[in-house]
């Protein structure tokens, strides 16, 4: 059985680890195959009932790297956590990376995942330089921009749904070293974060992010933290290896109820609220902040919980969004954690990336069964109205409709699948 | 250090190598029997260990001069420590079948750790220098129907060191059983049951080395574990399903 990271369970018939990268093609044949990777998708992008499923993990090394450029080629099972490790002292770091480092290079190359810095550095998608992808029959295909460019959109962001990546080739960024000087600044509601998102951008800051409240009566109060790398690194010697807490086990229910999530976001809030002002944080902090909880995902119970992120087009942004918040807290489901960011206006990595000009706004939400559903289907509403879209890799609910009508490019890419690979969420979604 | 790992591309080998390697640079000669994947082990290390150096050696496990001449070539220069770690999981109900694949597991498993484990002893107790462990396993110590295939070969290894260990006390040469307990690695994936994290497994293994342990058992529990294993009488043993 496998178990997503929203408590997605799905049964395959069969589960293959190959440990070299000639042995794959061997284990591509026959049934319906799916490649994963550390299952830190949130729903059932990641699991293949029925089928088999094909672990990267194995395949976790790194085979070649151009100091010069900061070209790194490797294996598609290496660890975001390894890269970032391995080169920051030596002046490079990942141009683009999610809100968790244990997760493996095809995962980002599959979902096409984003950072707190799209304005800048765009998707993950963007610095690859190419990739080989194995197929079902057998073949393997070289692809880049410039040779196979139409399998090489399809890949990136393509869900799996493509083949079996063996090797990719990604460009990491320059980087003076761990350390970035953050800021961290409180907003009373929606307006002040849209106007704070907006001169973060145009004063150049790299990376920014918000969160916010959405528990309380107290509509749109949140907290923004921006940061930039740090120029002067003098402190390397205070490397941070941070104690992390572990949730050792799945409790019998979910911990978080209304009362909890209530004093956690107060809490939170004041925490970020005290906390105001400048400082100077270790890129593990700044970057992964829920890293440092082992297995948080586990306070919801056996029954798991739900993410919903979504992303509107600026025009209708301000509004959807505060629409959407205004139901969340009319269904008294308030979300563990709400962040907000803003997506740039640049040309999308792959045929079906997600991030795309506009707002994005994440929601945990834990799986309460029907009401939970019936409230994720009245923000669909509001999603759908405003011409926005949802994110598969958060996904284990959304419509076809929703689907279809948020990857306009469906079909194209559907021309570059590979006919035997398949997922839970493909066999709900798109088949 | 100047550190020599027999079977370089097992996951606990190279575990252990990256234990070491994060601490302090040393000269690794990483030996493997398949050039492509020994090439793939060093470029790999090679690049997350800029401070340390790696070379790669080939040859057939199971072949003794092949062996000799390897130790013959690699004892030129001072070794400090050597890892010896090949092994596979050997299929208890294929091994009670098919004895050409009984033979050839218990050759790799048994006689070729043996020949190794032989060969750097003598190499060492030339130079009066050097630790050298070897990968047995907890499976050893007791056969079960279970896997007594996989588990007698363990069991070979576990005599054979001891005799090395009663050869080299009072020489300046070292020797180390290690007795993993199931750790997530190739050879158990897709099994069922509890697996110790090979990272923390070969933390274990490097700290007995420094401190020249004759046994390391890792995780730690399986040292009280094995010895109630190892004391129940056969009478009752003999009906015990585990
Ligand atoms: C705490 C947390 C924070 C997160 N923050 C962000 C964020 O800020 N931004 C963001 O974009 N995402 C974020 N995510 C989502 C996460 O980055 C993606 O779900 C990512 O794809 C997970 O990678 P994985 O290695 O776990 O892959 P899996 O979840 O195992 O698989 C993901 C996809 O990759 C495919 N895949 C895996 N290996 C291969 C291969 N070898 N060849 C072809 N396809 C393959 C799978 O088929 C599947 O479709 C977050 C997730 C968590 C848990
Ligand atoms: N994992 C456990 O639960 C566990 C428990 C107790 C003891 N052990 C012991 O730990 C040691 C390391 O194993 P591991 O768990 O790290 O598994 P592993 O990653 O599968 O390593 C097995 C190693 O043995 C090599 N090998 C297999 N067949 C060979 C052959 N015919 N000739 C030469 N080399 C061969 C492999 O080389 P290739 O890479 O070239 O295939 C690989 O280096 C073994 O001695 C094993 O018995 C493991």
């Amino acid at each position: 059985m496998t178990v997503s990271f929203g408590g997605y369970l799905s049964t395959p018939a069969d589960e293959k680890f190959p440990n070299w990268a000639e042995e794959v093609p061997k284990f591509l044949s026959g049934g319906s195959i799916l490649a994963t990777g550390m299952s830190k998708s949130y729903g059932d992008i990641a699991s293949n009932a029925a089928g088999t499923i094909v672990s990267s993990l194995g395949l976790n090394r790194m085979i070649s790297f151009d100091a010069e450029l900061g070209v790194l080629v490797c294996e598609p099972g290496v660890l975001l956590h390894d890269i970032q490790e391995t080169f920051v002292e030596r002046g490079w770091m990942l141009p683009v990376t999610p809100g968790t480092s244990w997760i493996t290079v095809a995962g980002a190359i599959a979902n096409d995942v984003h950072g707190k810095d799209h304005h800048l550095a765009g998707t993950f998608g963007e610095h690859v330089l190419n990739l080989t992808v194995a197929r079902s029959d057998g073949s393997l295909h070289f692809c880049s921009p410039s040779k196979n460019p139409e399998l090489f959109r399809a890949t990136i962001g393509g869900l799996g749904l493509t083949g079996f990546i063996v090797q990719a080739t990604i460009s990491l960024k320059p980087a003076a070293g761990p350390f970035f000087d953050t800021e961290t600044i409180p907003f009373e509601s929606l307006e002040d974060f849209f106007k704070l998102s907006q001169e973060t951008d145009s004063q150049g800051w790299q990376a920014s992010v918000g969160w916010f409240d959405c528990s309380t009566r107290k509509a749109g109060r949140g907290s923004f933290t921006r940061g930039n790398q740090s120029l002067d690194q003098l402190d390397l010697t205070e490397k941070k290896t941070r104690k992390s807490v572990n949730l050792p086990i799945t409790p019998p229910f979910s911990l978080v109820n209304r009362v909890s999530l209530d004093l956690f976001n107060s809490a939170y809030f004041e925490l970020q609220k005290s906390g105001a002002g400048k400082r100077r944080m270790h890129y593990q902090e700044f970057y992964y902040p829920l890293d440092g909880v082992k297995n948080w995902n586990r306070i919801y119970g056996p029954r798991g919980f739900f993410q919903y992120q979504s992303v509107i087009p600026m025009k209708t942004a301000q509004s959807a969004t505060s629409e959407m918040l205004k139901v969340i807290r009319k269904s008294g489901q308030g979300s563990f954690l709400a962040v907000l960011k803003t997506f740039a206006d640049r040309e999308p990595a792959g045929l079906l990336s997600f991030a795309r000009h506009g707002v994005t706004l994440a929601l945990d939400f834990p799986n309460r069964g029907e009401s939970t559903l019936a409230l994720m289907e009245s923000l669909d509403r509001i999603v759908a109205e405003a011409g926005g879209a949802l994110n598969p890799s958060k996904d284990a609910r959304m419509s076809r409709s929703m689907f279809k009508a948020g990857f306009p490019e469906l079909p194209r890419f559907l021309l570059q699948r590979d006919p035997a690979f398949a997922s839970d969420f493909s066999r709900r979604v798109i088949d | 250090m100047r550190i020599i790992v027999i079977s370089a591309t097992s996951v606990l080998a190279k575990c252990c190598v990256e234990n070491w390697a994060n601490r302090a640079n040393h000269e690794f000669v990483l030996v493997g029997r398949d050039h492509s994947r020994i090439q793939s082990t060093v470029s790999d290390l090679s690049i997350r260990f800029p401070m340390s150096t790696f070379v790669g050696e080939v040859l057939d496990f199971m072949a003794p001069a092949q062996i000799q001449d390897l130790l013959d070539s690699l004892f030129q220069k001072r070794v400090d420590l050597v890892l010896i770690a090949q092994g596979s999981g050997t299929s208890q109900i294929m091994a009670s079948r098919d004895l050409g694949y009984l033979a050839a597991e218990l050759q790799l498993n048994a006689v070729s750790v043996a020949l190794f484990a032989q060969g750097c002893t003598q190499k060492a107790l030339k130079a009066n220098h050097g630790t050298i462990g070897v990968i047995g396993s907890v499976a050893g110590d007791r056969g079960r129907a279970y896997n007594y295939a996989y588990g007698s070969s363990k069991g070979l290894i576990e005599v054979f060191v001891e005799g090395l260990q009663q050869r080299v006390a009072g020489s300046g040469v070292s020797i180390c059983l290690i007795k993993p307990g199931p750790t997530e690695t190739p050879m158990t994936r897709g099994h069922k049951g509890r697996f110790a994290d090979p990272k923390a497994v070969a933390k274990l293994i490097s700290e007995g080395l420094a401190k020249k342990s004759r046994v390391i058992y890792a995780p730690r529990v399986w040292r009280l574990v094995m010895l109630v294993v190892r004391l129940i009488p056969f009478v009752i043993f003999k009906k015990l399903k585990f």
